[in-house]
């Protein structure tokens, strides 16, 4: 933390900061799921679909909150933002999309191999990793365009922090996942394999085919922070007093949804990542 | 794999499957996508699996 004193956060607030703007349109979800905005229409850009490559997106892919890099020993934080949403109930949430990759079909019940999906390997620089066990973060397969309603079952196989791999628990995919839906795969990691944290992602086996092709894949996030939404349509802050979560150099920044209903809202507002 | 999959067989699931539906089901429907892909749908909401993942359980 280089901004160590109020008067210097409250110096930056006031004229050391980058300004985002959001205005993103609503997008079907899930009550009590997460959804992303990466490929939500608005401002920030809709993103393009993540590739077959993995790699790891920057602040200038599009889609990512825009920000400048900094020179050390000065640093920047998410300081404060006032974002509406359509809906009332739920949570904003902010992410450092750190590894992401796409392509992948939901028709296809052979074995989808995945090659390069491992943070070890990968290129990620440390600052955006956080712990080095990757305890800092989050594994999704994420939506990037429906599925199909047949019911059917993804099983996933994973390395782990220790370097062994394995299979998670399978997770239904089929009642037409909506494009941005994220389902968090820490969940999935079975009981004998408690306390690891996932490293990388090596194949995906779909049990039948959704009827759908859609597109999906699989995305690493580090969460910065997040904020209840308790009305429609009435701007929730964050300030200081919340939190100011580093933003490292280069990270790639998008809005995440927490839904309260059966869809995201749309959001608007605006926020500012402070420099110091 | 599972030769001719009809409703009211028994099942059990194969790799890498096995160890998430690791009981007997039955299939309760079997659907042909529009690609000819076919799927079974099992009992105890195990969802629906093509029948290369499945194998008749004879009592």
């Amino acid at each position: 933390m280089t901004l160590s004193t109020l008067d210097a956060l409250f110096a930056a607030l006031n004229s050391n900061h980058d300004r985002f703007m959001v205005n993103k349109n609503t997008q079907i979800a899930v009550a009590g799921a997460q959804s992303s905005l990466w490929r939500c229409a608005g401002e920030p850009a809709q993103a393009a679909q993540p590739g077959t490559t993995p790699v790891v997106p920057t602040k200038a892919t599009l889609g990512a909150l825009a920000f400048t890099n900094q020179t050390s020993p000065a640093t920047s934080y998410l300081a404060w933002f006032n974002l509406a949403s359509g809906n009332s109930g739920g949570g904003i949430e902010i992410h450092d999309r750190v590894v992401h990759m796409g392509g992948l079909s939901m028709i296809v019940t052979t074995a989808q191999t995945i090659t390069g999906c491992d943070l070890s390997t990968i290129g990620l620089a440390a600052e955006r990793r956080g712990a080095a066990d990757y305890s800092d973060l989050q594994w999704y397969l994420e939506l990037y365009a429906d599925g199909g309603a047949t019911a059917s079952n993804a099983t996933i196989n994973v390395t782990y922090s220790d370097g062994s791999t394995g299979n998670l628990t399978a997770v239904a995919v089929g009642g037409t996942l909506r494009s941005g839906r994220m389902i968090p795969l820490t969940p999935l990691i079975p009981s004998a394999q408690q306390g690891l944290r996932i490293r990388g992602i090596n194949s995906v086996t779909l049990s039948a085919s959704t009827g759908t092709a859609g597109n999906f894949g699989f995305v690493c996030t580090r969460m910065l922070t997040g904020k209840g939404i308790p009305l429609a349509n009435t701007a929730v802050t964050l300030t200081w007093a919340d939190g100011i979560p580093e933003v490292v150099n280069d990270a790639c920044l998008m809005i995440a949804i927490l839904c309260g209903t059966t869809s995201t809202g749309a959001l608007t507002g605006q926020g500012k990542i402070v420099h110091g | 794999m599972l030769i001719n999959p009809t409703v009211g067989k028994s099942v059990r699931v194969l790799a890498p499957f096995d160890e998430s539906f690791p009981a007997t089901y039955q299939v309760t429907e079997v659907i042909t996508q529009p690609d000819g892909q076919i799927v079974c749908i099992l009992t105890d909401d195990a969802g629906g699996f093509d029948p290369e993942y499945l194998v008749e359980v004879t009592q």
